[in-house]
C-alpha cells in the first residue's frame, strides 16, 4: 500500500450501517467494526505491519490478515481514477485538463438553450431566486422573433452534436405559450432542414395548466418539470399568488390531471424545502400520497437578491437536521418500495453504471460551453442563474458571441478542476463542483463552491448510498427510472 | 423486528464469505462508472439544467444513454 491510495475513500456512518465509498468509481462497501479501523488506519497513509499490528491488538490477529486481503479490494478501485493523472487532483502531470473539455468558451459548441419566454410571473414566491419573474429588471415576454433567432443560434453554434435541447423557462412560460407553440414549429422544421433532432422540456407553476395547456405539453415536451412543494400549508406559505392568495388546490389539480395523463412519459414533480419544513420527507410522502412517481425536492438557494424576513433561509445551523431528514427520506422510499411502490426522488438516483462519463463529472453543467440560458430580449447568458447580471451577459442571439475573455467566458471556463476544493472532496464526481451561480452568491467567487451547498450534497449523496446500500441487502434492483435522455426519447 | 434489526440481520449474513467467514470491507457494488476517453464527445447526455432541478445543477445523477 502506497501513501494516498486510500485517502479518498470516504467512511460514513449511515442509519446504523457503516459504509465506505471510492469517489474514482463509485465503488460501495459495508464495513463492521474492524474493517472500519483498518480502513482508517489505511486513510491515514499507514503501511501494512503497522496497520496489521494495530489491528490485531483491537481485533486478533486473523482479523487483521482478512482486513488486509479485503483492503486491496477497495485498493484496486480506489487506484482507477484516470483523472488524477489528468490535473483533476494536482494540475500536473498526465493529460491536460483541456482534454477533457470539449469547447473552447470562445467558440462554444452549443447543445441547449434555456429560453427565458417569460420574464414574469403570475406567482409571488418567496425564495424566487429569478426576482419573482423579473430577473431584477422590467416584466416582459419573448416574442417569436427572439425565439427563433434563438433557434438559428443554437443550430449555427451546435457542431455536429445531432440532438438539440430547448427548455422553456421563466417567470412562467406558460404566460407565452403562443411562443412556445411558435418556436417549437420552428425549431422542428429547421432542424428537419440541418438534420437535427430537438428535444424540449419547459418548468412550470401549474397555476394555469389548463386541459388544453396540458395536452399540448403532454404531446410536445420530452420533460414536464411541474413545481409543487408538497403539503397544502407548506406550498401556500411559500408559493402563494399575488396578494397571498393560496395556491396549492389549484396547481394539484393541475399537475394530477397533467400527470394522470402522461402514462410513462417523463415529468417531475418538483418542489423546494426551506427552514420551514426541515420535515421535508412528509412532503415526499404527501407528493407519493397523491400518487406521483418522479419526485424532486431540493433546499432553498437564496442568492443574494433574494428577501429573507420571514426566516426561510437555510443556515449551517441546519446541516446537521437536513442530514437525519434525508436518512428518513430513504428509509421512507426504502419502505415504500418493500410494499411494492417505486417513487423515484431525483437526487437519490445513484446508480454508477447507467450514470454520466467521467468526462462529463469533470465538465459539470456545462454553462456557457454547452448551455446557455437567453432572456425576452435576446441576451445571452452562462445559464439561467445569470440571467439579468449584468456583467455576465455573453451577447445576444442577433449580435452573437461577445467574446469569452470576460465574466461569462470565465464561467464556461470553469471545470472541477478549476475549484481547488473539489479537487480532493470525496463527492466531487457527484456535483462535479455544483452550481457556479450558487457558489458565486455564496462566496463571491466563480471557483469557491457554496459551503452550505455543498454540506447539503454531501448530506443527500450520503444518504442515497445508505438507500442503495439497503437495497442491495434486500435483493432489490436498481431503480430504473431516471431523468429524461433527449437521445432515447 | 424492526427496520434497524432487520438491517444489522441482513448486514452480518452479507459479511460472511462462501465458506462461512466472516468477512469486514464487503463490496456492495465495484467500480463501474465509463473510463472511456471517447465518450469526451459524445454528447449524448443532457445538459444537467434540462434536467428536474432549476436552482441547483448536479451531474451525478444524470442518466447515460449509451
Amino acid at each position: 500500500m502506497a501513501p494516498g491510495e486510500f485517502l479518498d475513500v470516504h467512511l460514513f456512518p449511515a442509519g446504523g450501517l457503516c459504509l465506505a465509498f471510492v469517489p474514482a468509481t463509485d465503488g460501495l462497501f459495508l464495513v463492521d467494526e474492524a474493517g472500519w479501523d483498518a480502513l482508517t488506519l489505511a486513510r491515514r497513509g499507514m503501511g501494512p505491519a503497522e496497520l496489521r499490528r494495530l489491528v490485531a491488538d483491537a481485533h486478533g490477529g486473523d482479523v487483521a490478515e482478512r482486513c488486509l486481503e479485503e483492503l486491496e479490494a477497495v485498493r484496486s478501485v480506489a487506484a482507477h481514477d484516470p483523472f488524477l493523472a489528468a490535473g483533476t487532483r494536482d494540475d500536473g502531470d498526465g493529460l491536460p485538463a483541456e482534454a477533457w473539455l470539449p469547447s473552447s468558451p470562445d467558440a462554444p459548441r452549443l447543445k441547449a438553450l434555456c429560453l427565458n419566454v417569460s420574464h414574469d410571473c403570475d406567482l409571488a414566491c418567496r425564495y424566487c431566486f429569478a426576482g419573482r419573474g423579473s430577473f431584477g429588471g422590467r416584466r416582459s415576454l419573448m416574442t417569436a422573433e427572439v425565439g427563433r433567432a434563438a433557434v438559428d443560434f443554437l443550430l449555427a453554434h451546435a457542431g455536429d452534436v445531432p440532438v438539440c435541447e430547448i427548455d422553456f423557462f421563466g417567470g412562467e412560460p406558460l404566460l407565452n405559450l403562443e411562443v412556445v407553440r411558435e418556436v417549437v414549429d420552428y425549431a422542428r422544421r429547421r432542424g428537419k432542414e440541418q438534420g437535427k433532432a430537438f428535444g424540449f422540456t419547459l418548468t412550470t407553476n401549474a397555476f394555469t395548466l389548463g386541459p388544453d395547456e396540458a395536452a399540448y405539453l403532454d404531446e410536445t415536451m420530452d420533460n414536464v418539470v411541474l413545481s409543487l412543494d408538497g403539503r397544502p400549508r407548506v406550498h401556500d406559505r411559500m408559493r402563494p399568488a399575488p396578494g397571498g392568495r393560496p395556491t396549492h388546490a389549484r396547481v394539484l389539480e393541475n399537475v394530477k390531471r397533467f400527470v394522470a395523463g402522461r402514462g410513462d412519459r417523463d415529468y417531475w414533480v418538483r418542489g423546494t424545502f426551506t427552514a420551514h419544513n426541515l420535515d421535508f420527507s412528509a412532503d415526499v410522502a404527501y407528493l407519493a400520497g397523491e400518487g406521483f412517481r418522479n419526485i424532486s425536492l431540493e433546499p432553498a438557494v437564496g442568492g443574494a437578491g433574494v428577501a429573507a424576513a420571514d426566516g426561510w433561509r437555510l443556515t449551517a445551523e441546519h446541516v446537521d437536521e437536513v442530514r437525519a431528514e434525508y436518512f428518513r427520506l430513504a428509509d421512507l422510499l426504502f419502505d415504500l418500495e418493500e410494499r411494492g411502490r417505486r417513487v423515484v426522488f431525483f437526487h437519490f438516483i445513484t446508480e454508477a453504471d447507467e450514470g454520466p462519463c467521467y468526462a462529463k463529472r469533470v465538465r459539470g453543467c456545462g454553462a456557457g460551453r454547452e448551455y446557455m440560458a437567453v432572456t425576452p430580449d435576446g441576451d445571452l447568458y452562462p445559464c439561467h442563474q445569470f440571467a439579468g447580471a449584468a456583467e455576465y451577459r455573453a451577447g445576444s442571439v442577433f449580435e452573437g458571441l461577445s467574446g469569452g475573455h470576460g465574466p461569462a467566458g470565465r464561467v464556461a471556463r470553469l471545470w472541477l478542476g478549476a475549484k481547488p476544493s473539489c479537487r480532493s472532496c470525496w463527492a466531487r464526481y457527484r456535483c462535479s463542483g455544483g452550481c457556479h451561480a450558487n457558489g458565486l452568491a455564496a462566496t463571491g467567487s466563480l471557483t469557491d463552491p457554496d459551503p452550505l451547498g455543498c454540506a447539503f450534497m454531501k448530506a443527500r449523496l450520503e444518504a442515497a448510498l445508505y438507500l442503495e446500500a439497503r437495497r442491495t441487502l434486500a435483493g432489490m434492483a436498481p431503480a430504473a427510472a431516471g431523468p429524461w435522455s433527449p437521445s432515447a426519447a | 423486528m424492526d427496520h434497524k434489526t432487520a438491517l444489522h440481520h441482513k448486514a452480518s449474513e452479507s459479511e460472511r464469505d462462501p465458506g462461512g467467514e466472516r468477512r469486514h470491507i464487503v463490496p456492495l457494488r465495484g467500480g463501474r462508472l465509463h473510463p472511456d476517453r471517447d465518450l469526451v464527445e459524445c454528447r449524448d447526455c443532457q445538459v444537467s439544467c434540462q434536467s428536474a432541478c432549476k436552482t441547483s445543477c448536479t451531474v451525478g445523477n444524470q442518466r447515460c444513454p449509451r
